[in-house]
């Protein structure tokens, strides 16, 4: 048996996160998964997976000192399936508004800001957004490969964070979630590049499942 | 529509073992934490809270090693606490596949291990672990050490410190309530919801599905229970389902 349509995962280890949950997830849905430590042959991979739990600022730093951003724009250029998980998300839009402007790797159009401490009734909303709240598909034509296949119509996710993406791009949205009354993406897309906000890996069946979607992206597909 | 109402599992480990007390004294062991967290994982618990009970006392940290290996079957989040004493300490448990760190006595001796933890991880990352003990109506003392030491801090304003110093979740567990199956402290939930504005999960005293309804109709976001599912006495499914039919907004398909 080749080896040939081996989903082989190249997980970004840039100092930010919890990056073993990810690796067993993505064994668990049967690719094999190197944590890159520092940039290396692209050839090599064929999924690219950016993790990241903590701040922006201390996340860009990283991947920057790290040789990182220039691999994931090659990445990009190439066309390889690429996922972003929550500050890995954040970090592929334009720029990061926690604690004064930050750039971040432009890859999606867009701004990550605080969440609104109150919504528009002038409720205080409690801040992180912490807990599994229902993935609501969003309803566009954009075509793309299918990181929603075969969910369930009430699909919860687990997710962990303060800030959010603006996005400018409403294509982008592939799902987003209802926290009081305001909405946050939970799932943008773009091609083959996909970030969640929420946390597959620790999303139980659902999240497992979005990650085998992915592994079954392709350069070709 | 917004976010679910959570049911924990708690495990407190006397490593190896998983450990169930009674009033926080008499520990009772009760089999291999791993199978126990993969029943709770598969019946579809929302969240896993393992406390390492004897680590503040004995200097150990082999619970680390235990969530590391956990990992590699559960996939919901992961709350550890119990003897995290440093920055080091927090860092070592995400590492090791943990999602949030549990800290209380460290904290009680200095508060800036919240900020340190959560300038790196994020807020959502630091769970403020609270031991309240009522030592009048309606105030309540802060203890560490499960619940052995008395601090002298109001239990409210500790909160509200905690809070302000980078804690993203506030865990609070009644002594006096802990390991009764009497039923939760609603005064002390309804008093620290009204003054917080983090998500507040309770702990200590749960011992059927109405204590839980209680909690969730005071303002706590998750509810941890260890008595009723270590014993058998509800099966996870059979709770979330009696919680959705009575109208709680909870993950149940």
């Amino acid at each position: 048996m080749s080896d040939i349509h081996k989903t082989k995962v190249a997980l970004l280890d840039y100092g930010i996160g919890n990056i073993l949950c990810i690796q067993r997830a993505f064994e668990y849905c049967g690719a094999d998964v190197t944590i890159l430590s520092k940039p290396d042959s692209l050839q090599n991979f064929t999924h690219i997976v950016l993790p990241g739990v903590g701040a922006f600022q201390t996340g860009m730093n990283n991947l920057e000192s790290l040789g990182y951003i220039d691999f994931i724009y090659e990445a990009v250029k190439l066309g390889l399936p690429l996922m972003g998980i929550c500050l890995g998300m954040q970090l592929l839009f334009e720029s990061g508004m926690e604690g004064g402007y930050l750039k971040g790797l432009g890859i999606f159009s867009g701004q990550i800001i605080h969440i609104p401490e109150y919504n528009k009734k002038n409720e205080r909303v409690k801040l992180p957004h912490i807990g599994w709240n229902k993935l609501i598909i969003a309803q566009n034509n954009y075509d793309r490969p299918h990181i929603v296949n075969g969910l369930n119509e009430s699909e919860y996710v687990y997710f962990d964070h303060t800030y959010y993406a603006n996005i400018s791009d409403p294509n982008l949205l592939v799902a987003e979630t209802e926290h009081k009354t305001i909405f946050l993406p939970a799932i943008v897309q773009q091609n083959k590049i996909v970030g969640c906000q929420f946390h597959p890996e620790k999303s139980g069946k659902a999240g497992l499942k979005i990650i085998e979607n992915f592994c079954n992206f392709t350069l070709t597909s | 529509m917004s976010l679910t109402k959570r049911l924990i599992a708690r495990l407190d480990i006397k490593a190896p073992h998983l450990v169930k007390g009674v009033q926080l004294e008499g520990l009772r062991k009760l089999g291999n934490p791993h199978d126990f967290a993969i029943r709770y994982y598969e019946q579809g618990i929302d969240e896993l809270l393992y406390i390492d009970i004897v680590a503040s006392l004995y200097e150990r940290n082999s619970i680390i090693d235990l969530v590391r290996e956990h990992t590699r079957d559960v996939y919901v989040p992961i709350t550890v606490g119990g003897g995290i004493r440093s920055f080091a300490d927090a860092r070592n448990v995400l590492l090791a596949g943990g999602d949030k760190i549990a800290i209380n006595t460290a904290a009680l001796k200095n508060s800036v291990i919240f900020r340190e933890v959560s300038e790196q991880f994020g807020s959502q990352s630091v769970v403020a672990h609270i031991e309240a003990k009522s030592i009048s109506p309606n105030k309540w003392e802060a203890y560490y050490d499960n619940g052995r030491e008395k601090s002298g801090r109001d239990v409210l304003e500790w909160a509200q410190e905690a809070v302000f110093m980078g804690a993203g979740e506030i865990l609070l567990t009644s002594v006096d309530k802990e390991g009764s199956a009497k039923g939760i402290d609603i005064m002390l939930l309804k008093t620290m919801a009204e003054k917080i504005h983090v998500p507040i999960i309770v702990s200590g005293g749960v011992g059927k599905i109405q204590d839980i309804e209680a909690a969730f109709d005071n303002g706590a976001d998750a509810v941890a229970c260890a008595h009723i599912f270590h014993y058998n006495l509800h099966a996870i499914q059979d709770v979330k389902k009696h919680l959705f039919s009575s109208g709680f907004h909870v993950r149940y398909s």
